[in-house]
């Protein structure tokens, strides 16, 4: 008891011990999420640049004669840059470049699913068109259609486990671009997924 | 005097729990790592910004290196060092600074990607090299 002084030190000297471990254990699990947070923000932001892109890459071709030359080339493009940074990216593309002058559907698949697909396309109720796609792989068709009218493509793989329909509103006396994407990036923390369609307007 | 004493422990005591206390709690948990990412999503949402305002597309497809740092400025904090370098499909069309190369520090990297301007279709990595980190 002759040394109460020193025993207000020493206590408080084992609080603020216990302070900063209960401080430093706290945190450990709450910086993780904070990282895991950031790092999931930014995968998704690296994403919507990545689909935003691709998007862009017709928009910027409507005034060329080659849409899904580019849209090949910028689908490989996109899949060795995510790949670099250790991003996995998976697309079914299909391309409608509708010309009403010829009556002519010039219709492509690429296949960037890191699988080979037997793909069948069926317009509107006609006979079905299929074909092995290998990964990395591009099909051209061809339907025929008259422009002011409404068409229905069909798209489905893997004996109809996947299986989608692209609405066509054909205007009349205009070429048009039609761009289905199924989008998938895996991330190290998590998997992003986006499907749209956009048409475009060509010269 | 030993009551002087005991008061004076006693309030150090006291000032030394209550110092600790401030110094713990004044700032949210960080650390080095969360700390970078940190930074390399402020030179990402920098690119972004830039590409929104209409000011990456022209200088990325025209390979203005000078132009997209400058830019930068604003959205990288000052103590960082970057260089931004801008890759094709294939290699970098814009010289990667020596200092990248020969750095032992931690440096850090992040892509932006662009597929052309207007009617130009040239695919573009535009990618900033971070470091120089505290």
């Amino acid at each position: 008891m002759k040394n109460k002084g020193q025993m207000f030190l020493l206590t408080s000297v084992i609080i603020v011990i216990l302070l900063i471990a209960l401080k430093i254990s706290s945190n450990v699990p709450d910086i993780l999420e904070k990282e895991r947070k950031l790092h999931g923000d930014f995968e998704t932001e690296f994403f919507i640049n990545s689909v935003d892109e691709l998007s862009e890459a017709i928009r910027i071709s409507s005034h060329q004669s080659n849409i899904s030359t580019n849209v090949y080339d910028y689908s490989n493009f996109t899949r060795t840059k995510l790949t670099e940074r250790l991003l996995t990216f998976n697309m079914l593309f299909v391309g409608i470049n509708a010309n009403h002058s010829t009556n002519q559907m010039n219709i492509t698949i690429l296949n960037f699913l890191n699988q080979q697909i037997n793909a069948v396309l069926t317009m509107n109720g006609s006979s079905d068109s299929q074909n092995n796609i290998v990964d990395q792989g591009i099909w051209e068709t061809n339907f025929s259609y008259t422009d002011g009218n409404l068409y229905v493509l069909y798209v489905s793989y893997d004996s109809g486990a996947y299986n989608e329909s692209i609405t066509l509103d054909t205007p009349a006396n205009k070429n048009r671009y039609y761009g289905f994407f199924d989008v998938e990036l895996v991330g190290t923390e998590s998997t992003y997924k986006d499907k749209f369609q956009k048409s475009y307007k060509l010269d | 005097m030993k009551g002087v004493l005991f008061t004076l422990e006693a309030v150090i005591s006291i000032l030394m729990v209550l110092f600790i206390l401030v110094f713990l709690f004044q700032n949210p948990p960080t650390s080095p790592e969360y700390q970078r990412a940190n930074y390399k999503y402020k030179a990402y949402h920098g690119l972004d910004v830039l590409e929104k305002r209409g000011d990456l597309r022209d200088d990325a497809v025209n390979n203005n290196v000078t132009n997209i740092e400058t830019n930068l400025n604003n959205f990288i904090p000052d103590f960082l060092t970057y260089e931004v370098v801008i890759y094709n499909q294939t290699i970098n069309i814009t010289e990667i600074p020596s200092t990248i190369t020969s750095q032992n520090d931690t440096v850090l990297s992040v892509s932006y990607l662009i597929a052309g301007d207007i009617d130009e279709y040239k695919p573009r990595d535009v990618r900033i090299y971070l470091w120089g980190f505290e």
